[in-house]
């Protein structure tokens, strides 16, 4: 066994060489990171993270992974509410004040386009798990973009 | 791009310069990617955690007071996420699993190592506990952290990370010994 008889540096050094062969970052990941810099292009007020029902522990200890998730973000006057269902990929979302606009959804999955009703409420189909930002257009021109957050 | 420090690279990204950003997702996109894999995260999971640290530093490009200290935001930016990300999933996080891995061939991931000593480290790495496999492997990482980055990182004080690198270290060796005597075939 000579040949393994060596130093910690060198099995360090085999092991670090050994780990970026075996498991290299994924290509798509660095693509999407280089990808991403083009949000910071959108000319919008950043709307931050206010609540998150994941920070929440349950009396007991215990979450479930089946309840819906709940977040909050908030940008001067404007407080959004969304609420994603893991299971059915839907996300519904609502601002108040209440007022109409169209939002961008940019996740992992993609990104797609919808608006909202009077009331100032949107549903989206099909939103898959993983880094999530929506940016708001409102009618009277004003652009509000949320900080990313994990579903 | 090569030759620029990390501030430069920050500063020139904060600046609007895509190659700058680029530039920065090449340099420590390997090692974002370690940390996240330090946790023993699936490949979905990881993806996700090392693709949120991305657009965090994306949010926080101006706001990064010592870009020196980069590679430490990356890699403590990176655990939070992997804890958050956990939570949300019911994943089990750092799970133990040890077992003989001389009753079996080489993964296809083994397979991919092409010279026999690092293949050989590999598959005795697969053997240990989970905090050696975390800690080793966050000693693996270019550019080097730095203990108290991987004290923040592991949760661990700074002083137990000598010792328990050193402990790692000989079960590692061992595990090697074992697995070059069982694949001679003796």
């Amino acid at each position: 066994m000579s040949e393994f008889n060596m130093q910690d540096e060198k099995v360090l050094e085999a092991l670090g060489r050994g780990l970026e062969q075996s498991d290299p970052v994924p290509e798509d990941v660095i693509e999407f990171a280089k990808a991403s810099y083009t949000w910071r292009d959108i000319d919008a007020e950043l709307a931050e993270l206010e609540f998150d029902s994941v920070d929440q522990e349950a009396p007991n200890g215990v979450r479930s992974s089946a309840t819906a998730r709940l977040i909050s973000f908030q940008a001067g006057q404007w407080m959004l509410d969304i609420e994603f269902d893991p299971t059915s990929g839907r996300l519904m979302g609502a601002i108040s004040p209440q007022t109409r606009y169209t939002v961008d959804v940019h996740s992992a999955g993609g990104f797609f386009t919808t608006e909202s009703d009077d009331l100032g409420r949107f549903q989206a189909e099909g939103v898959v798990s993983g880094p999530l930002s929506m940016v708001l257009r409102f009618e009277g021109g004003q652009t509000i973009k949320t900080q990313w957050v994990v579903l | 791009m090569e030759a620029l420090t990390h501030g430069d690279l920050l500063m020139l990204a904060a600046e609007g310069d895509r190659r700058a950003w680029d530039a920065l997702v090449e340099r420590f996109g390997q090692m974002v990617w370690s940390v996240a894999r330090s946790f023993r995260l699936d490949d979905a999971t990881a993806k996700d955690v090392t693709q949120t640290v991305w657009l965090k530093l994306i949010e926080n490009l101006e706001s990064i007071k010592d870009p020196e200290r980069l590679p430490g935001w990356l890699a403590t930016t990176c655990r939070r996420e992997a804890l958050k990300v956990a939570k949300t999933r019911d994943r089990v996080l750092l799970t133990d699993f040890e077992y003989d891995v001389a009753d079996r061939g080489p993964s296809v991931e083994e397979m991919l190592i092409d010279d026999e000593e690092s293949r050989t480290v590999v598959r005795a790495f697969a053997t240990l506990d989970t905090v050696c496999h975390q800690l080793l492997r966050l000693l693996t990482i270019e550019p080097a952290l730095s203990y108290e980055e991987i004290s923040e990182i592991t949760g661990r004080p700074i002083g137990s990370l000598g010792p328990t690198r050193a402990r790692c270290l000989e079960k590692l060796k061992a595990a090697i010994s074992r697995i070059s005597q069982g694949t001679d075939g003796s």
